[in-house]
Formats: structure tokens, C-alpha cells, sequence
């Protein structure tokens, strides 16, 4: 899937989502700097910048360890200790998880219009492969990317959209959770962690069921009648299989038989 | 689903939240719950468009030619494919990449078959390119692969819109003479109202004069030539009786041997084909009969007319895409096609949630001594450590997955399931059958393990020779029937033929046989050239074939023709010329008699 000669650059799409991650990374770094880090500020725009130039994968990845980690080590400005002992709603974290994930969610679609989108397909290649002896070289496979011009200005700005609403929704949903019961006679870390997990757990529980309820409803009739006919094959599969056996045996015999003089 | 992007970033903002959960910083905390939210909820809308909305979407295809969309397609001749691929819901699809299928034996000749973009109600996807069918028979699109994936690249699915659709492939155009023109010179068909029919009957064109015998009557008496020659003379009118042509086409396993299309069936059928059209040129009536060896599959009495015409075309072209099959085939040589093709074409009925394999399948069900398995390095000397090997583990899940889906187009049930894994005979046959239903080539052994020759189909010379005498009980006067079979193996058998021709020779119609012929051997009366190749097996084992082709050929002319049947070898370019001539020398016969 050879894309065209265009340069990528030249699109209004790619731009747009160029503009967003540096936008982010500017968002991530005031914020930082409001909060006292000085000059630790730079070190996730610098990840960030870098990737970017780059086009490395894992830069969102790095970005976001980058900034945990500048935020876990700056603990003279909130102390150590097992209670938080800020507010839990910050305006300012408000703007901070905006711009991690705006500069996120901008440098994935930049990979997927830069990079590919699809995975590569290791059967298909740029080329045959370069032999020498025993030694070859196979071609990198062939890469499919997005088409900046197939974008539309709904996308762009739903991305937009979203992201506040994101920022809010994880405000919200860290207000109703109840990280501090004092009921379990556990360590808050652990409480908290427990609370955690037994939160988004149940969550994905819930959505992955009601997701399969919807799916098994939408099953077609030959979707239907292969997992019954494989639900009554695993139930009776060893009788089955001993009955087919005599079965191709007697045909055998039969057919030796008749081929004898 | 998830890419190796989307399990790294998830990885990632776990672990995160496990690490943060214990410290003390809210802020990213909340941070990681901004991200793992938005990535919950880009699963979420994935997940329902991979599964709930891949159910609203529709291919439509079309195939045009300069004139519009056609139903059937003609061989040689190039066509336009439009694809296009409907959403059938509000809510858009997002992003996809389309791949339509070139079937086999198909050429592309312009235009691209991938198409990628967003698919939503408004705005569908369309695929079109152009093709050129190269042989007669049929020609199918399954539908459309489509890859789809989220706008980040977290998430990936590939799914198959099937949309089966068949095209009958029909055989070129023929003039009168039977060749294929390459440039419309004129109008072959005679005008309305001249017919010529070369035998004496009651028409109004004159054919003859004779001298008058009693009983003719008085109108038909030529009085200036009467005057002339000073005796009565009558005069002779052309018969306006048509003549009958049946062509009996074999489509038994031993002409269907070799790549569909391009295979003895294939000549015969063309050759059929340009007979059918220059007699309906003529408006002579033209049948078609297909046997095989078991019974007379179709069977078309003579007639006339465009749509008769038609009718035996798409006879013929539905003749053209039967595969050859033998349940001698080997399992290991056609299983890694069919489950390709499957995983291609059915990729939602091989899903482990629906075609289970237990982990247990392929070390405690060892296979039985009489199954056709490959031999593995581990086999010997240590038996038991070959059930430990993936290549083992792979054959047994293919196979159970493979015998689920053939149960299920067969509607086998559960106990077909496990017949098609115990009985590697049954097994082939219906692997053979699901690709030749998907016009997939797939490669067939031509001898038992004894070395016998499976193709022989001896069993068609009784059903013909039924066949002819049954059409010759219901014919008119002077037909011909032309037997299009391939009788080079079968010389010891042919008694039964023998009879049923004399009967039809005695009731004074004509019989004329066409033997389909190898085409990389040179015709029977040719001399065989030097194969470009040291090898002196291959050229050794060249000759030998040659030679008892050559010699059976001349034993058939030699049996037949003893009862004035005349013989023609396929490779012949004027066979169809030939034929044609036979069928005008019935027109004098009538006369010739008198």
C-alpha cells in the first residue's frame, strides 16, 4: 500500500495536530512551573520535543514517566506521608492532565498520518529478499498510513472537544472515589490501591458484559448454529470420535476385502 | 484487537496507577485517570463498531460493459467491477482499509483494489477496476476484507463483508464458419425469408430438375424445359425441414483433469460452443447433453433460437467450472489451502469463542495408522515426543477448526465434525468441494497408492451410449450427433458405444466423435518436437506418452470409422469447420438417395 509523493507536512490535518501536541507541551510546562519545579519543568517538553522531531513511538509514553516522575520526586512541596494533605480538586491539575492529553492524543494521530495506522504486515514487504550464502536481509514490510486529506474539520474538532471533557470526567470520578474509607484496618497506601483496582476492574467487568450481551444478540445464524453444533461436539466428542473410528475402519476392511483376489 | 502501541500504552498507565496508588501525589493520579479513561472509552466505541456495526455494512457490486451492467460476462473481452460498500446506520464507521479479490483465472487489467478512508451513511467507499476474463466458466467475488483501526492505532480488527457473487463466463462469439472473428466483417445471419435448405421438400425455392415420375404432381412440371427436351421433367423445391445437430459433451473426472479453464473440457466445450452458435447461425436447431460417468447431468433437445442459444451457453459455461475430485487427494496437500481460504473468507467462524480446540486435542488424540499424515523428525526414535510438536499441534487445530466449518456447509452436526477428522477420505472430498466452490485451484493426485489411474472413468461409456439411443428414439430424420468425449483410455470398452451408433447409423443419421488431445503434445499425425530439456527421463517419458496417445488415437479411427464414424482430435483448429461440413453433407443425403 504505497502511499502518494504529497508531503504529509503540507496538510492542514498534519499541522493541526502538530499544533495540538506543542500546545500540550506548553499547557504541561506552565503548569509545572506554577507549581515551583523550576527548571525540572523542561525535562518532559524535552522528552516530548524530542520524540516529536523524531517520530519515535514510545515518545507519549515517555513524556507521561517523564512527568510522573518530575511530579513523585517533587516532595518538598507537598511532604512525605501516608495522607494527602492537599484539596482534592485543583484547577491547576485540571489544565495539566488537558495538556498531557492533548499532546498525547495529538502525537498517536500524527503517527497514524505520518508513520502508519495500520499494523505492518510481515508478508507483505517493500521488496525481495537480499541473500548471500546462508545469510539474508528481508525488506522492511510495507506500511499503510492515514490520508491527511481524507480528514474532515469534524474530527479535528471533536479532538478538541474531548479533551476538556476528559479532564472532567477524571475529576469527577476521582471526587466520588472513596480512597479513604477508614473502615479497613489496611495501610491507606494499600487501601487506596485496593480501591483502586477493585474500581476499574469492576468497571471493565461491566462494560465487557454488557459489550457481549450486545454481541452474542447481533450473532448471525451460522455464527449460531456453529457454537451450538461446537457446544454438543465438546459434550460428546470422545463417543463421537471412537464410533467415527470404527466406522472408517469396517469401510477400509471392506474395500481390502474386495480388492483381494 | 490491541496493537503492540495499545498494549504498551496500557501497560504503561497500569502500571502508573499502581505506583501513584501507593504515593501521595494526587495530581497523577488523576492524570493517569484522564488517560485510562479516554483510552476506555476509544475501546468502548472500537469494540462497537468492530462487533455491533460491521453488521450494518453492504457491499453492492455491479460489473459494466460499454453498454451498462451485465449479468453474464463473455471470455476475452474486458469488463468494469464496482464495488461499493454502504453504511446502513446513523452513526459513522470510521476509519477503513478495503481490499476487494481478484478471483483466479481473472485478470486485472486497470484500476487499484484497495480503497481506504472513512465509510459513514452519506459518504460510501467505492472500489473499481477492470478485468479481462481469459477462459469460459464462471467467475465469483467473494466480497471485501476490511481492516479497521482507531485514529491513535490502538486498536485493530480485520473482518471479511461477504457478498458472494457468481458471473457465468460464456464462451467467445463464432461466425458461421465456427472461427472466432476478430473484426465484424457483415452480417452472417441470412435475411429473413431465405432459408436454404439443400434437400428436396415442399419449399418455394427451386433445387433441381429430374426427370417426372408417376405420381408427381401436375403444378411441380417444368413445361419449357419439358418443351425443350421433348420429355415431362419435374421440378425439385429445397425442403424447408431444418436440420437437428445434438452435441453430447463429457464432463466426467477424466476431461476435467488440469487447471479449470485451461483443461480437455475447456477445448471441449469451446469447440461445442462455436458449433452451437454457427448452427444457430444457420437456423438449424442445435441441442446439448452433458454426461458424466454416472448419468446424463443435462440434457437440452434441439432447438432454435437467441434464447436457446443463450441457454446452451450458460450450460456450457456452468460445464466449464467443474473441478475434478478424488477422495485419493492428500490431506496434508490441500488442508494449508482450505484453511487459508478460510481464515480469508471466514475469519468470524473460526474464532475460538464459536470453533473451540481443547488443549488437550493434539497430544491425547493421536491419529490412526491408516491416516495420511507427514512424516515428522520426532516420530523416530522417539514416538511419543512427536505429540509435543507445535507443527502437531498446529495440523490438529486446523483440522478440528477446518471439520467444524465443512460440518456446518454440510450440515453435518456434531458427529459430521468428528467424521471429517477421523476419515481423511471423506475429508478431502469435502475440501475439495469447498474449493472448487470458491474456484480455488488446488492440485489432485492422478494415481492411487497402488499406481492405478483415477481418471479413467470407464462408467461414462454405458451412460452415452443411453444417452444417444435415447435421442436417437426421439429424433426426426438426419440428425447428427456429435460426441465430444475423450475415449483414448477406454478403447476395451467401447462395446456398448459400438452399439448404440450402429442403431443411430441404421436410422440414417450421421455420428461424428471429437477426442480432446493433450495440448503440449503436437496432433496425432505431427511429428513431436525435442523438449528444450537434457533430462532424458522427461523426454523419455514424452515420447512413451505420445506414442500410446498417438496409437490409441489411430485404434479409435480405425474402430470407428469401420462404420463410417468420423473421428477428429480437439487440437485441430478446423474441427468446428469439419463438423460443420458433416452437418451440410445431411443435406444431400435426402437427394443422394433418390
Amino acid at each position: 500500500m504505497a502511499e502518494a509523493n504529497t508531503n504529509p507536512w503540507d496538510q492542514p490535518t498534519v499541522r493541526f495536530y502538530l499544533g495540538l501536541c506543542v500546545a500540550g507541551l506548553a499547557i504541561v510546562f506552565l503548569v509545572l512551573f506554577s507549581r515551583g519545579l523550576g527548571i525540572w519543568s523542561v525535562f518532559p517538553i524535552l522528552v516530548g520535543g524530542i520524540g516529536l522531531a523524531a517520530r519515535w513511538r514510545w515518545t507519549p509514553v515517555l513524556m507521561l514517566l517523564a512527568t510522573a516522575g518530575v511530579l513523585a520526586t517533587d516532595a518538598t512541596a507537598y511532604g512525605l506521608g501516608f495522607r494527602i494533605a492537599i484539596p482534592r480538586v485543583r484547577f491547576i491539575d485540571w489544565i495539566l492532565c488537558v495538556g498531557v492529553l492533548a499532546f498525547v492524543l495529538g502525537h498517536y494521530r500524527l503517527q497514524g498520518l505520518l508513520v502508519f495506522l495500520f499494523p505492518p504486515d510481515p508478508r507483505k514487504r517493500l521488496g525481495e529478499t537480499a541473500r548471500f550464502l546462508f545469510f539474508f536481509r528481508r525488506k522492511p514490510p510495507l506500511q499503510h498510513r492515514r490520508q491527511p486529506e481524507g480528514v474532515d474539520a469534524t474530527e479535528t474538532s471533536l479532538a478538541l472537544v474531548l479533551l476538556p471533557f476528559w479532564a472532567t470526567i477524571a475529576q469527577v470520578v476521582w471526587l466520588l472515589l472513596p480512597l479513604e474509607t477508614g473502615r479497613m484496618s489496611l495501610p491507606p497506601r494499600l487501601e487506596r490501591a485496593l480501591i483502586l483496582i477493585w474500581s476499574l476492574g469492576i468497571f471493565l467487568l461491566v462494560c465487557s458484559a454488557l459489550l457481549r450481551h450486545a454481541v452474542v444478540r447481533g450473532w448471525r445464524p451460522d455464527e449460531a448454529r456453529l457454537y451450538l453444533q461446537d457446544l454438543a461436539w465438546r459434550e460428546i466428542c470422545r463417543d463421537l470420535r471412537r464410533l467415527a473410528r470404527w466406522q472408517v475402519w469396517a469401510k477400509l476392511r471392506r474395500r481390502r476385502r474386495k480388492e483381494l483376489p | 484487537m490491541l496493537t503492540a502501541r495499545g498494549w504498551w500504552f496500557l501497560v504503561s498507565i497500569l502500571a502508573l496507577i499502581a505506583f501513584v496508588a501507593m504515593a501521595s501525589e494526587s495530581a497523577m493520579l488523576v492524570l493517569s485517570l484522564t488517560l485510562l479513561l479516554w483510552f476506555f472509552a476509544e475501546w468502548t466505541l472500537f469494540a462497537y463498531r468492530a462487533w455491533i456495526l460491521l453488521r450494518h455494512l453492504r457491499v453492492v457490486r455491479t460489473v459494466l460493459d460499454d453498454r451498462g451492467a451485465v449479468d453474464a460476462l463473455w471470455s476475452g473481452r474486458t469488463f468494469k467491477v464496482t464495488a461499493e460498500v454502504r453504511l446502513e446506520s446513523w452513526i459513522p464507521f470510521g476509519y477503513v482499509l478495503l481490499t476487494d479479490f481478484v478471483p483466479f483465472d481473472v485478470d486485472l487489467v486497470e484500476g487499484t483494489t484497495t480503497k481506504s478512508g472513512p465509510i459513514s451513511r452519506e459518504k460510501p467507499q467505492v472500489c473499481s477496476w477492470t478485468l479481462r476474463c481469459r477462459y469460459p466458466g464462471r467467475v465469483r467475488f467473494e466480497g471485501m476484507r476490511l481492516e479497521m483501526a482507531d485514529l491513535q492505532g490502538f486498536f485493530h480488527h480485520i473482518a471479511f463483508l461477504s457478498a458472494p457473487v457468481i458471473y457465468r463466463v460464456l464462451p467467445p462469439l463464432a461466425d458461421a464458419e465456427g472461427n472466432t472473428p476478430a473484426v465484424k466483417r457483415q452480417n452472417i445471419l441470412p435475411a429473413p425469408g431465405l432459408h436454404r435448405h439443400r434437400r428436396p421438400g415442399s419449399g418455394s425455392e427451386l433445387l433441381d430438375l429430374r426427370d417426372y415420375l408417376p405420381g408427381d404432381p401436375p403444378k411441380t412440371i417444368a413445361w419449357k424445359v419439358s418443351a425443350r427436351r421433348d420429355r415431362l421433367i419435374t421440378k425439385e423445391f429445397e425442403s424447408e425441414v431444418p436440420l437437428r445437430c445434438t452435441l453430447f459433451v463429457d464432463t466426467s473426472q477424466a476431461v476435467r483433469v488440469g487447471p479449470v479453464g485451461r483443461n480437455p473440457l475447456a477445448r471441449l466445450v469451446e469447440i461445442a460452443a462455436a458449433v452451437a452458435q454457427a448452427t444457430a447461425a444457420n437456423r438449424d436447431l442445435a441441442g446439448v447433453g452433458l454426461f458424466d460417468e454416472q448419468e446424463v447431468v443435462t440434457i437440452l433437445r434441439p432447438s432454435r433460437g437467441r434464447r436457446h442459444l443463450i441457454q446452451m451457453l450458460n450450460v456450457l459455461a456452468d460445464a466449464v467450472a467443474l473441478a475434478p475430485a478424488t477422495g485419493q487427494a492428500r490431506v496434508p496437500a490441500l488442508m494449508p489451502l482450505a484453511y487459508a481460504l478460510a481464515l480469508e473468507i471466514y475469519p468470524h467462524l473460526l474464532r475460538p469463542a464459536l470453533n473451540s480446540v481443547p488443549f488437550w486435542l493434539p497430544w491425547l488424540w493421536a491419529q490412526p495408522a491408516w491416516s495420511d499424515r507427514p512424516r515428522s523428525w520426532l516420530r523416530m526414535p522417539i514416538p511419543i515426543l512427536s505429540r509435543l510438536s507445535p507443527e502437531r499441534r498446529r495440523r490438529a487445530v486446523w483440522r478440528k477448526r477446518l471439520a467444524a466449518l465443512l460440518a456446518l456447509r454440510e450440515h453435518l452436526g456434531p458427529a459430521g465434525v468428528a467424521q471429517l477428522q477421523e476419515d481423511d477420505e471423506r475429508f478431502a472430498l469435502s475440501m475439495q468441494q469447498f474449493l472448487a466452490e470458491h474456484q480455488v485451484p488446488y492440485p489432485v493426485p492422478l494415481h492411487d497408492r497402488q499406481g492405478r489411474y483415477l481418471f479413467a472413468s470407464p462408467g461414462k461409456v454405458e451412460v452415452l451410449a443411453r444417452a444417444l439411443l435415447q435421442s436417437v428414439a426421439r429424433g426426426r430424420d438426419n440428425e447428427l450427433f456429435v460426441l465430444l468425449t475423450d475415449l483414448l483410455d477406454l478403447a476395451d470398452d467401447l462395446e456398448p458405444l459400438l452399439r448404440a451408433i450402429k442403431v443411430a447409423l441404421a436410422r440414417h443419421h450421421q455420428v461424428c466423435v471429437v477426442c480432446p488431445w493433450p495440448a503440449e503434445l503436437p496432433a496425432p499425425d505431427a511429428p513431436l518436437q525435442p523438449l528444450p530439456t537434457q533430462e532424458s527421463l522427461l523426454v523419455e517419458l514424452r515420447e512413451q506418452t505420445a506414442q500410446r496417445l498417438q496409437r490409441a488415437y489411430h485404434g479409435l479411427r480405425r474402430q470407428l470409422g469401420r462404420l463410417g464414424v468420423m473421428v477428429l482430435c480437439a487440437q485441430q483448429q478446423d474441427s468446428v469447420a469439419l463438423i460443420l461440413e458433416r452437418l451440410d453433407r445431411l443435406r444431400m443425403v435426402g437427394r443422394m438417395r433418390r
